[in-house]
């Protein structure tokens, strides 16, 4: 596909590689959003790096710009926001000057992205397996027959029953259409893809077996893979690398084990702090996304002044009194 | 789940029928027993076509609850927990009577719910209120906070004149936490965020100093930051107004952090019951295993299990034989397809419906 595009448009040069990190490295982006009143100052020179193969878990409370640091990535921004600064650099090549010509080159066929709400994301007119056939036409000139075949293979793949690709999104359970979601996402073999918030809607049971789908596919297909979550025990138990952010900036980043052993911002120590010491009472530790350390309303007092100590780690959240 | 030997049958207490609104008012909560639940069946027929209808042998049904008994004490909160459609919303609904039950009873301080009629119903209403799951669609747009509030009191007729009702509103607003509530007072919904929102849900909720609050979800709409506060007002109002809560959750880690005792719901069937710090330590039932199994947790060193269930909840309409839960048991053994487990007695108040417990 790419050496039609190039014949199509001779005069131009080969595009250089730039050298850096890994698959992706996020240099010191900057997103702000355009209001009324002035800039919102969404994502404050956010910086992080991905190897191939690597799991990163972006995390921090709603508000945060953890999703909109990711649709920088794609260039996905509403028409508000802009790239202020800071560089993109995906596999030699700095999205954040590319074109959007350029960019929806990018989009699906190497970086794709789960979406939070599939019932929101997907069309509900349309039958659920021609709208996963579709980056498939556009990005490798199948027909739409041809492209069907492809998704009844991504359909196994993420475990829906083959006979589901003509089921409108409403037909599907909860569960099964964040499955198709993984699978649209799948559908031209990215190298890395983004999942925001994916399970973040669904029960508890549907939400372990969807991570554990995209735990399992991403060592069969070896992808790269980003992880945005309010909510670190999710982070903690599927990430290699976390990144936490707070209020537009990254406060803490690392692996996860660093981070969740050795946290220093107080907004990852209050929130990790109820780990168990003690296998056994690992079950104790499970409600700590329920007793969040900080209101919306108090934040930035709790992060100036450090969040109190509640009780040992084994004791019941503070939630009791 | 319980006794369901020692008390007289209620059928013959209220067989002539309805029960009077001041059979309700003079009712009162004996051996601290607020709702008892026994044998409580709800079923939705399926709607067919006529043709169809005159076809079919027998009429189909959703069992969103399939013979369901337990108990609720005053002042405690009681965690319905369990996955999308095993019937958990259906149960709290119906113990509004917001549905009519098609079989077994709820008694409210000995009274059956079932029974009564229009009047009585509207007592029991002041009585018994609930909070909704999604505080952006269950509040009116376009009232002011303070006509939200004051709702129940007009419909009711409750206050002599225009000033009790605005102190009675005030007071709601400000223990549900929104400080100082004349701001609050004029605003519309759409300036509030989500869990100011659920505040003044919660507020509605309580204005008429009910005995019972069945709270649907309430917390799984909003943001995570905020979840800990709405927790907490709930607790501070259990122990301080002595409102009882029946708490609906698909969450175990939030039924367990809110929690006296916890009866986790499997397709329309209660499958363990017990205090909350009971069952979560020592859980007996597979199911509920497997649903702390999956609890994440902020540790990435702890390897732990992961019992990780099979597919999906079956459809309420054709029940697996013997065990409902053993197409998708791990523990599962061939008597499980046969045997519709019965209640097992652990310790206390702790009790689980599966054959294998004594093993």
């Amino acid at each position: 596909m790419s050496k039609t595009k190039s014949k199509a448009a001779p005069t131009k040069k080969p595009v250089e590689r730039i050298e850096h990190k890994g698959l992706l490295e996020v240099r010191e982006l900057t997103t702000y959003f355009k209001l009324g009143v002035g800039d919102v100052k969404a994502v404050q020179k956010v910086s992080f790096d991905l190897e191939p193969g690597e799991s990163l878990g972006l995390a921090g409370e709603s508000g945060c710009g953890k999703t909109t640091a990711a649709l920088s990535i794609l260039k996905l921004l509403p028409d508000n926001g802009r790239i202020v600064s800071g560089d993109v650099l995906f596999d030699g090549r700095n999205l954040a000057k590319r074109t959007e010509f350029g960019m929806s080159r990018i989009r699906w066929k190497e970086i794709s992205i789960i979406f939070q709400g599939a019932m929101n994301a997907l069309n509900p007119v349309r039958e659920t397996g021609k709208q996963i056939a579709e980056p498939i036409q556009l990005h490798e000139g199948l027909s739409e027959a041809k492209a069907m075949v492809r998704v009844k293979e991504l359909y196994d793949l993420v475990g829906i029953s083959q006979k589901r690709v003509m089921d409108f999104p409403h037909q599907l359970s909860g569960g099964m259409r964040q499955r198709a979601m993984i699978a649209m996402a799948l559908a031209c073999n990215p190298k890395l893809v983004i999942g925001d918030e994916p399970t973040t809607a669904l029960d508890v049971m549907v939400q372990a077996q969807i991570l554990e789908l995209i735990g399992r596919l991403r060592k069969e297909l070896d992808l790269s893979f980003i992880l945005i979550s309010h909510d670190l025990s999710v982070m903690a138990e599927t990430c290699d690398k976390g990144v936490i952010m707070y209020a537009g900036e990254v406060v803490e980043s690392g692996t996860t084990t660093n981070i969740f052993t050795n946290a220093t911002h107080p907004y990852t120590q209050s929130s990790s702090r109820r780990s168990p010491t003690s296998t056994r009472s690992a079950r104790w530790s499970a409600p700590s996304r329920a007793t969040h350390p900080t209101s919306s309303t108090r934040r930035r007092a709790a992060v100036s002044a450090p969040v109190a100590t509640s009780g040992s780690p084994a004791a019941r959240p503070s939630i009791r009194r | 789940m319980a006794t369901t030997e020692s008390t007289p049958a209620v059928t013959d207490l209220y067989e002539k029928g309805t029960v009077h609104a001041d059979d309700l008012s003079s009712a009162t909560v004996k051996d601290g027993v607020l709702f008892d639940v026994r044998d409580l069946e709800v079923y939705f027929p399926i709607q067919q076509g006529f043709f169809k209808a005159m076809v079919a042998t027998e009429k189909k049904y959703v069992k969103a609850v399939d013979r369901v008994s337990f108990q609720v004490k005053q002042g405690e909160i009681l965690a319905l927990v369990g996955e999308s459609g095993c019937g958990k919303t259906t149960t709290g609904r119906t113990m509004l009577r917001l549905e009519d039950p098609t079989g077994g009873h709820i008694l409210y301080k000995g009274l059956p719910v079932e029974k009564f009629g229009q009047k009585t119903l509207r007592e029991y209403r002041k009585k018994a209120q609930i909070i909704f799951q999604d505080p952006y669609n269950s509040i009116n747009p376009k009232q002011t906070i303070f006509d939200i509030v004051a709702e129940p009191l007009e419909v009711n007729n409750i206050c002599s004149s225009e000033r009790e009702k605005e102190e009675r509103v005030i007071k709601a607003i400000n223990e549900a936490g929104l400080r100082p509530a004349t701001e609050y007072l004029y605003r519309y919904p759409h300036e509030l965020s989500g869990g100011q929102r659920q505040r003044v849900c919660i507020a509605g909720a309580t204005v008429l100093g009910p005995d019972v609050i069945v709270a649907d979800e309430p917390v799984a709409s909003l943001d995570v930051s905020i979840r800990n506060d709405i927790l907490k007002l709930m607790v501070e109002h259990k122990e301080k107004m002595g409102v009882t809560y029946i708490f609906i959750t698909h969450d175990l880690s939030l039924a367990w952090v809110i929690s006296d005792r916890i009866a986790v719901m499997y397709l329309g069937r209660i499958v363990e019951i017990g205090e909350t710090l009971e069952v979560v330590a020592n859980p007996k039932h597979p199911y509920t295993k497997a649903l702390i199994s999956v609890i994440p947790v902020p540790d990435p060193v702890a390897k732990r299990e992961h019992v990780i269930l099979k597919g999906e909840t079956p459809n309420p309409v054709d029940i697996p034989s013997g065990c409902r839960f053993h197409p998708r048991c791990p523990e599962a053994i061939d008597a499980c397809k046969e045997i519709d487990p019965p209640d097992v007695h652990i310790t206390g108040d702790h009790h689980a419906a599966c054959i294998r417990i004594d093993e």
